[in-house]
């Protein structure tokens, strides 16, 4: 009885944790239709300043209270600076916001060197209470009588209050309240601001509980989300059932089922997701709404330069002229490719290597996220996939054939894509995003936990395949064999997507509805679509686990995921080669830039950088910029096909006279 | 008599708690055209989306052909041969005019997993998509972008896409809405050859329009059909003319009465 109850007060002080946490994130997911994913790492970054605070005052309510401040502070740089120039593009807003968890995280260590925050706890609250044979530290009512007083007020200002009733105007119809004289923005901002100054009040408070380290932006972030989204979003009695319903479930989980507890929270999240999309307390989002994320990408422009230009029937000559053309670009990246691989020392070569692979695995989501204009957010979970699959045949069967295993691997990840495009597809807009976020970290958890099969944290050790004949598994050997198949996969899905398949998938993009009605089954495309790029992202696992020898959780989480939507984004989507090319100009970058003096750590600090100036300046990524420039010397090699076709069309003109 | 292809019987529907249509129950039959008139937010368009899929309707029952199609998703009710146009020009995602209706056409197959065959090179489709944009008239701009189209340029295109598939019946949704008086005539020209003898379901506030295509003509009057018959009928009801021309206004109360 006294165990019980001492896990029932755990499981609701994290409950309200949770809460605090999660409510902050309700709010602007209902109202703004912002996805923050670096709410978290405000809360961790004003928890170091509370302790700073508190260190220069020895108070800990002024502490609590300046926590609060810093935590309202970045929120309103975030949203008046970054966020308001992305509203309705939620991939962005994503993508910006991890680019923001890394550049806060990273600075943090900068300050503090790493250390967590030893978030202090006034003498009133060291105290135990005896509750028959348990004792039961008193903060952990604090908390609870914390999160209930921040509970009642948040819900009395949205349901009495003239401007909480601004909120709940602008959650239901924004438009018309704006119409109504509703100045929108400020509300946003007023919603942004109070939600980060909860989070930053709350982090000298929950940080009692579990201290602050600098991970912990990360870490608590997969929380906060299942508990918004089981919650419902916009509902803070939804977040308050939420956190608590988690805090419960992991608290008797850790306690009765410890080999199990670690999964509850996210099976907790896709039953409620099955059962209830929108979840407990939320209204239907988004649905049916086309993404404005990509949706007009490739939209059809006026080009300098196009085949089309060079007349009705060109003649054989012209013909092989444009295949030249054409081909020119791709065979200028391979030979360059080839040329490099002969060329460079070993170290570079294990870049190059690293380059190609995540081509591949950018390549794969492009398909995805660039030609159907679905924001996956789990595409790690097939790129991890493929790499566990070869690293499990090799630890406990034995395998290391290489032919057997990437048929292995294709079944695998085909039968994985398949179960979570099943779930998925019936979301979307936020909730697909959040939900194969899920799904990736799920696998996550289970790479860390599962320790008999993946051998957890320390990973599975791969050795070399074996593939029927002599070949030198040396790295030149290993680039070679990344370039041949990287090559054969990335001309596969390049006549996939240019096939009849590609331009429904494509016209999905554009207008998925007015597609139903021209007779196109786009559940069915777009599901197939989802099991070919996880294929693809398998085998770009297949081949990370062959050159490095080791596979680890890592492989799985959020950052996996990110990182290829950067190289789309950065590359421009639905081009196959964008991706690829955002791809090698980021594994460069990570890999040079730790090479500069004074930047080791400072990786993440750049690629957040880059995150937030990707998304906020780069809107259609580098390819329309080389297409431009491609087409500017079409114009030239073909400047008299050219003159001739424009001659013969005047002719035709003046004859049709 | 020809038979009835769709039926329609006491199809409601509504937003939350607004209710937009009251029962409707209606028969069309084959080769028919059927005007569905009406002042704004009679439900026209909710109408067709309800018949069309793009919109479930929240009780009734639509047959098509024998089936019921109520809760059909779209994509198979056009195999089933109804096809839809839209209001809006919003399908140019493709590079040329001609793309766009080899993706109509390539939508009324029943498989569309072909993953290494290029549509470009159905020539089939090809010839099939040339002749369609010739009757139309675009035939000459098929190599353009859509978005370089003139409005009624791609109204028209809208059009030639509604009828790719062969559909048996299609339902327009205000097909010359916006376009200029003087073009009107070419476009309705244009249509009767596209449609030949598909039957057609149209929705339309030029009654210019309406007459010249209709065989009958249905009035939607708040979420309820008020007189239905061939257009010299219609053109002399009583009640169709309270509708639009106002007057002593009962006929919403004896509509829900």
């Amino acid at each position: 009885m006294g165990q019980f109850l001492s896990i029932l007060i755990l499981g609701v002080s994290s409950g309200f944790v949770y809460f605090l946490l999660a409510s902050g994130m309700t709010l602007t997911m209902g109202l703004l239709r912002v996805v923050n994913m670096s709410h978290g790492a405000i809360y961790m970054f004003s928890g170091y300043c509370g302790v700073w605070f508190y260190q220069l005052t020895g108070s800990w309510a002024l502490a609590v209270l300046f926590g609060g401040v810093v935590g309202g502070l970045l929120g309103l740089i975030l949203e008046t600076g970054f966020l308001r120039r992305l509203y309705k593009t939620p991939a962005n807003q994503v993508l910006l916001t991890i680019g923001i968890i890394n550049i806060l995280q990273n600075v943090t260590e900068w300050i503090w060197d790493g250390y967590g925050a030893g978030i202090p706890k006034p003498l009133f609250l060291q105290a135990t209470v005896a509750i028959g044979s348990v004792t039961i530290p008193v903060y952990r009512f604090f908390i609870i009588g914390f999160g209930i007083v921040i509970c009642a007020a948040i819900w009395l200002m949205q349901e009495k209050t003239k401007i909480g009733s601004m909120v709940r105007a602008g959650m239901d119809n924004g438009e018309i309240a704006s119409t109504l004289g509703i100045n929108n923005r400020m509300i946003f901002m007023f919603v942004f601001v109070l939600g980060s100054f909860v989070a930053g009040l709350s982090s000298m408070v929950g940080g009692m509980q579990d201290d602050i380290v600098t991970m912990t932006g990360w870490n608590i972030l997969l929380d906060s989300i299942i508990v918004v989204v089981v919650g419902g979003t916009g509902s803070i009695p939804g977040a308050l059932l939420g956190g608590l319903l988690i805090g419960l479930v992991q608290a008797f989980g850790n306690a009765y089922i410890p080999g199990l507890a670690s999964y509850l929270k996210y099976i907790v999240l896709i039953v409620v997701l099955v059962i209830r999309p929108e979840g407990f307390m939320g209204r239907k989002l988004d649905v049916n709404k086309a993404s404005d994320d990509y949706a007009n990408m490739t939209a059809a422009k006026a080009r300098s330069f196009s085949p089309l230009m060079l007349g009705k029937n060109p003649s054989a000559a012209v013909r092989a002229k444009l295949r030249v053309y054409n081909a020119v670009p791709y065979l200028f990246a391979l030979v360059v490719m080839v040329v490099l691989g002969l060329a460079v020392n070993n170290s570079t070569t294990r870049i190059l290597c690293q380059v190609l692979i995540y081509a591949l695995f950018a390549m794969s989501l492009d398909v995805v996220m660039g030609y159907t204009g679905n924001r996956s957010f789990g595409h790690a979970a097939y790129f991890g996939m493929g790499a566990y699959t070869v690293g499990i045949l090799y630890q406990h069967f034995g395998i290391n054939n290489f032919w057997l295993v990437l048929v292995a691997v294709i079944v695998v990840c085909a039968v994985l894509s398949a179960l979570i495009g099943y779930f998925t597809l019936r979301l979307s807009g936020t909730n697909f995003l959040l939900v194969t976020m899920a799904f990736g970290q799920l696998l996550s958890v289970i790479a860390s936990n599962w320790k008999t099969v993946t051998k957890g944290a320390d990973g599975l050790q791969v050795s070399n395949p074996n593939f029927g004949f002599e070949m030198k598994w040396n790295i030149t050997g290993k680039y070679f064999l990344v370039l041949i198949i990287v090559g054969l996969c990335a001309f596969l899905l390049y006549k996939v997507m240019h096939s009849s398949f590609g331009h429904t998938l494509e016209g999905i993009r554009g207008n998925e509805g007015r597609m139903r009605a021209l007779g196109y089954n786009t559940w069915q495309l777009k599901y197939t679509g989802i099991i070919i790029a996880g294929i693809f992202a398998g085998i770009a696992g297949l081949l990370y686990a062959y050159v490095y020898g080791i596979v680890n959780p890592e492989l799985f989480n959020i950052e996996s995921s990110a990182l290829p939507m950067l190289m789309v984004i950065l590359g421009g989507g639905a081009t196959l080669w964008g991706p690829a090319l955002g791809a090698a100009v980021i594994m460069l970058v990570k890999n040079y830039v730790p090479q500069i003096p004074h930047m080791q750590s400072r990786w993440p600090l750049v690629l957040g950088g880059l995150y937030v100036c990707c998304i906020l300046f780069l809107k259609g990524g580098l390819a329309p910029v080389l297409t431009r420039f491609w087409d500017w010397v079409g114009t030239k090699f073909f400047a008299k096909e050219l003159a001739s076709a424009k001659s013969a069309e005047t002719e035709l003109v003046e004859e049709g006279r | 008599m020809s038979e009835v292809i769709l039926k329609a019987e006491k199809l409601e529907k509504a937003f939350g708690g607004l209710k937009i249509l009251h029962g409707v129950d209606f028969d069309l039959k084959e080769g028919e055209r059927l005007a569905l008139i009406g002042p704004n937010g009679a439900g026209k368009s909710t109408l067709l989306n309800t018949i069309g899929g793009q919109g479930p309707a929240t009780a009734g029952k639509i047959t098509f052909y024998g089936n019921d199609i109520t809760n059909l998703s779209p994509n198979k009710r056009l195999h089933l041969g109804l096809g839809r146009s839209f209001q809006v020009n919003n399908l140019f995602w493709q590079p040329s005019v001609l793309m766009n209706v080899m993706m109509a056409l390539y939508g009324g197959e029943t498989s569309h997993l072909h993953m290494f065959r290029r549509l470009e090179k159905r020539a089939d489709l090809v010839d099939e998509a040339e002749r369609l944009l010739d009757i139309a008239g675009l035939l000459q701009y098929k190599d353009e972008p859509p978005t370089l189209l003139s409005y009624g340029e791609q109204r028209m295109l809208e059009m030639v896409m509604g009828f790719a598939a062969k559909p048996k019946l299609v339902l327009l949704d205000e097909p010359s809405a916006g376009l200029p008086t003087a073009e009107v005539d070419s476009f309705i020209k244009i249509l009767r050859r596209l449609a030949g003898n598909t039957a057609l379901l149209f929705c339309a506030h030029d009654m210019d329009l309406v007459f010249a295509l209709a065989d009958e003509i249905m009035v939607l009057y708040y979420g309820t059909i008020i007189s239905k018959g061939p257009p010299s009928e219609i053109a002399a009801d009583s009640k169709v003319q309270e509708v639009y021309l106002g007057g002593e206004d009962d006929t919403y109360d004896k509509a829900h009465s």
